[in-house]
C-alpha cells in the first residue's frame, strides 16, 4: 500500500474503488449488475465521495479494507463489491481527487468539489456510475 | 404489515350520500388498480417499506449515510401511486442525505434518477443517450409533465 507519509498526487489514468455495501447501489435487473449514480452521491455537498486507490495495492488488501468497511456498517452487513472507474472520470465532471489517508487505507481518496444542488450532484453521479464497472466481492 | 394509505382519495368526501358513494367507488378502483400486476403496490410494499427496516439507522452504506427520511419515503410513495397505469415501474434506492430515489434504466446512457426531497420536491437528472438534462420540480401529488416527459424519451 501507500506509504501515508509520503503520497503522491492521483493521477487521471489511476483506477480507483468505492466499495458497495448496500444492494439498492447496484441495478440488479441487469447481468452482470450495474452500478446506480446512488453509489457515488455525497452525503453533502461540502464532503467528499470516499474511494481508494488502487495503486500500489494488491487485490487482497483491496478487499480486505472493503470487508472491514462493511463490517462496520449499522447494522454489519456482507460487501457487496466494488465499482471502479479511473480518476480522470471525476476529474472530466468537475471533481477534484484528493490523497487522504485514514486509518488502516493509506489509499484512501476523496472526490471532493461537488455542487451544491441536489439534482446536479445526481447527473454527475450518473456520468460515473455510466462508466463505471462492479467487481463482486470474492466469496470467503 | 404496513398499511397503505391512498393520499390522493380520501381527502375528497362530497358532502352528499351520492358524492360519498362516488369517492368510495374512486378508491376502491384505485387500490385494485395499484394492486393489479402493473400498479405500484407491491413495489410500495416489498422495495419501498424495506427502506424502514433496513435504513432507519445512520451508516446504512457504511459511509456515514444519514437514515432514510419518512416525509421522502411518503413522497415517493405519493408519487408511485400518481403515475399512468402502465408506467414501467422503477427500482428503488436511497442517497446518503436519506432522500429515497426512484431509477428508471433502459440502458447505461439512457436512464432517468428522480429523488424526493422532504421539502415536496422532486431532483431529477436523465442521461438520454448522447445529452442529458437535469432540475428540480415542486411535487403536490401530480406527476410534473417535465418527468412524464423524460419517462417517455428514456423508452
Amino acid at each position: 500500500m501507500l506509504d501515508p507519509e509520503n503520497l503522491p498526487e492521483v493521477e487521471p489514468d489511476e483506477r480507483t474503488a468505492r466499495f458497495i455495501v448496500d444492494k439498492r447501489h447496484l441495478n440488479r435487473s441487469t447481468i452482470p449488475p450495474t452500478v446506480k449514480a446512488n453509489a457515488y452521491m455525497p452525503r453533502k455537498n461540502e464532503e467528499g465521495v470516499s474511494i481508494t486507490r488502487l495503486v500500489q495495492i494488491t487485490a487482497d488488501e483491496v478487499w480486505a479494507i472493503g470487508m472491514a468497511m462493511a463490517a462496520n456498517r449499522n447494522p454489519p452487513r456482507k460487501l457487496k463489491g466494488r465499482s471502479d472507474v479511473l480518476a480522470a472520470t471525476f476529474q472530466g465532471q468537475g471533481l477534484e481527487v484528493k490523497p487522504v489517508a485514514v486509518d488502516g487505507n493509506p489509499n484512501h481518496a476523496e472526490a471532493c468539489g461537488w455542487p451544491s444542488l441536489e439534482s446536479d450532484q445526481l447527473m454527475i453521479a450518473k456520468e460515473i456510475a455510466a462508466v463505471a464497472k462492479f467487481v463482486a466481492a470474492p466469496e470467503v | 404489515m404496513a398499511t397503505i394509505a391512498y393520499d390522493r382519495y380520501d381527502v375528497k368526501r362530497g358532502s352528499s350520500p351520492i358524492a360519498d358513494d362516488i369517492a368510495e367507488a374512486v378508491e376502491k378502483l384505485s387500490r385494485y388498480i395499484h394492486k393489479s400486476y402493473a400498479g405500484a403496490e407491491p413495489l410500495i410494499r416489498s422495495e419501498l417499506y424495506e427502506l424502514i427496516e433496513e435504513c432507519s439507522e445512520p451508516n446504512w452504506d457504511g459511509y456515514e449515510a444519514a437514515p432514510v427520511s419518512r416525509d421522502s419515503i411518503l413522497a415517493a410513495k405519493k408519487f408511485l401511486l400518481s403515475l399512468p397505469l402502465g408506467t414501467k415501474l422503477p427500482s428503488v434506492g436511497l442517497l446518503p442525505s436519506g432522500n429515497v430515489t426512484l431509477e428508471w434504466q433502459h440502458s447505461r446512457r439512457r436512464s432517468l434518477t428522480l429523488s424526493f426531497s422532504p421539502e415536496s420536491e422532486i431532483h431529477y437528472a436523465a442521461l438520454l443517450g448522447a445529452g442529458r438534462q437535469s432540475g428540480t420540480e415542486p411535487f403536490y401529488g401530480d406527476v410534473p409533465a417535465t418527468i412524464l416527459n423524460l419517462l417517455e424519451r428514456i423508452y
